[in-house]
């Protein structure tokens, strides 16, 4: 038999070692540092001949300014339990700071790292070297505690928010009485002197009644405001074609004084719940039928899919709004003009803002001073399986 | 025989008491009404108990339901279970629009549901209707 020539040389261990996809400290049994590979130098913002030859915690020492810091200890912990044990030792996930050059700014960077231990033994049975191998999990730490911190900012806004409109019902359910004490005397005063009184003193009286009935009118328009969303029905296929026959009956007499048209494409079927999408559409077209211009209004709702929304809009030929105003007019109690010219306690918008957000979408408006308006709300195309 | 319409109120709110007087007296018909302002107060005048010895019987219970210590749905069970005021048309008078109130007042035979208004006229509607209810009923046989 031929003996087979060796055309391998043998390979460069030293090349592969520093090259290899790992980031590998190779330490020895006193913690002075032997090998490192040129991952974990990158990961650790080092250079070879700085570490070369040094005692680990020399190199590597806890941020001085973290009192809580633990990693040096927990490391020193994990390599005596190898040497003693004389077996691998995985430690938990560590937060170990690490020092930034200072051609970079000095001081130290935040990190966190998955660290394994593993002993190598020489051929006297004793541990010849110690690999320590780590991997930086800084990101994932990160993320996560994004992600709870917005949980937490989460709960909290939704804490704050159910004390918001619990305050909005006990305010205005408990206004109720004395609201009704003030506007029966003032009603009954006016009866009973009738005729008795000067003029100043109707005129008074007309002021108090006045101020009377829009603080009923406000009061009533918070209570359902807060009762919006309080029942949380379950959502449900609801047809929007139905939806706005129903707005069309309701508003009749408004559509037809005004000799107004109001028409609509084909719309669809969403799951929502048919009570609150009816709320929605009645604001906004019975805005579109106050507010109109000196033309009888003409009033258009469309629909667009568009990826996963549908962007519906309600379109009209009436007084328009300035565009500086468009972000206030969905607060509550926002109005932009007096009482006596459109009547109303400013809350309709503020009630659609509030229905459309609970289910997912946005709602806005674009607009010109007499130039008409549309309103356009978002819904998330939900399926049959979503509900 | 028929000297006008006695009616018993059950309201805690003074307010509310003096604008029912108020309001009864511009009433079309004689009407004499007694004030009870709360549930132990209303069952002791519809049983005659105590100081309400000589009291007369209503022939129309106004009956708020909010009232403190006995709640006005207690006096309405209490009047309705009794064989002796069973009879006597009850009026429940509530700002309370919470459809739980509805359903239970007719589960409880209330002859009548009324929100309290906040408005005057609203009220005189609602006194008009018991005039309007009053003279129905008094072509019924005497009991």
């Amino acid at each position: 038999m031929t003996p087979v020539a060796s055309s391998l040389s043998t390979p460069d261990f030293q090349t592969l070692f520093e090259s290899a996809p790992g980031s590998y400290l190779v330490l020895k049994p006193d913690l002075m540092i032997v090998a490192v590979s040129d991952a974990y130098l990158r990961a650790t913002m080092t250079k070879r001949e700085q570490i070369i030859g040094r005692p680990l915690f020399d190199v590597f020492p806890d941020n001085p300014d973290d009192p809580a810091a633990t990693g040096a200890r927990n490391l020193r912990a994990s390599l005596d339990r190898v040497l003693q044990n004389r077996a691998v030792d995985t430690m938990a996930v560590q937060k170990y700071d690490i020092r930034r050059p200072e051609t970079e700014g000095g001081g130290f960077e935040e990190r966190y790292w998955s660290p394994v231990n593993t002993p190598v033994f020489g051929s006297n049975k004793a541990i010849a070297y110690i690999i320590h191998q780590v991997e930086d999990v800084t990101e994932n730490i990160r993320l996560k505690r994004q992600g709870s911190e917005q949980t937490e900012r989460s709960e909290e806004l939704a804490r704050s928010n159910a004390e918001l409109e619990r305050f909005a019902y006990v305010a205005s359910h408990d206004l109720q009485e004395p609201l009704r004490m003030v506007a029966s005397y003032i009603q009954l005063l006016a009866r009973r002197y009738q005729g008795r009184l000067d003029e100043d003193a109707n005129e008074f009286i007309q002021f108090a009644v006045d101020g009377v009935n829009r603080m009923k009118s406000m009061i009533n328009g918070l209570l359902n405001y807060s009762r919006v969303g309080k029942q949380q029905n379950p959502l449900k296929p609801t047809n929007l074609e139905a939806v706005l026959e129903h707005v069309n009956a309701n508003l009749q007499i408004a559509i037809l004084e005004k000799n107004a048209s109001l028409t609509w494409d084909p719309l669809p079927i969403v799951m929502s719940d048919p009570v609150l999408m009816l709320e929605v559409f009645q604001n906004l077209i019975g805005n579109a039928l106050k507010f109109c211009g000196p033309e009888p209004p003409r009033i258009h709702v469309k629909v667009v899919p568009m990826g996963w929304q549908w962007i519906f809009s309600v379109r009209d030929n009436g007084i328009g709004i300035d565009p500086k105003h468009t972000a206030k007019i969905f607060e509550l109690f926002q109005r932009l003009h007096t009482v006596e010219k459109y009547p109303g306690a400013g809350l309709g918008l503020a009630i659609c803002k509030k229905i459309v957000e609970r289910q997912g979408g946005r709602i806005w408006v674009e607009s010109q001073p007499n130039q008409g308006s549309t309103f356009y709300f978002s819904l998330p195309l939900r399926t049959l399986m979503d509900a | 025989m028929n000297d006008g319409i006695k009616i018993l109120l059950v309201e805690d709110n003074p307010g509310d008491i003096r604008l029912t007087r108020e309001i009864f007296n511009e009433c079309k018909i004689h009407n004499e009404l007694h004030v009870a302002t709360d549930g132990e107060e209303a069952t002791a005048f519809l049983r005659h108990e105590g100081t309400f010895a000589g009291v007369p019987r209503p022939d129309l219970i106004l009956l708020d339901l909010n009232l403190p210590r006995k709640s006005g749905r207690e006096v309405l069970m209490d009047i309705k279970k009794d064989p002796d005021l069973q009879r006597i048309p009850v009026v429940v008078l509530t700002t309370s629009e919470a459809e739980e109130d509805i359903l239970e007042t007719y589960n409880l035979h209330a002859n009548c549901y009324i929100l309290k208004p906040v408005d005057l006229h609203q009220f005189l509607n609602v006194v008009n209707h018991i005039e309007n209810f009053w003279l129905s009923i008094v072509k019924l046989p005497a009991h």
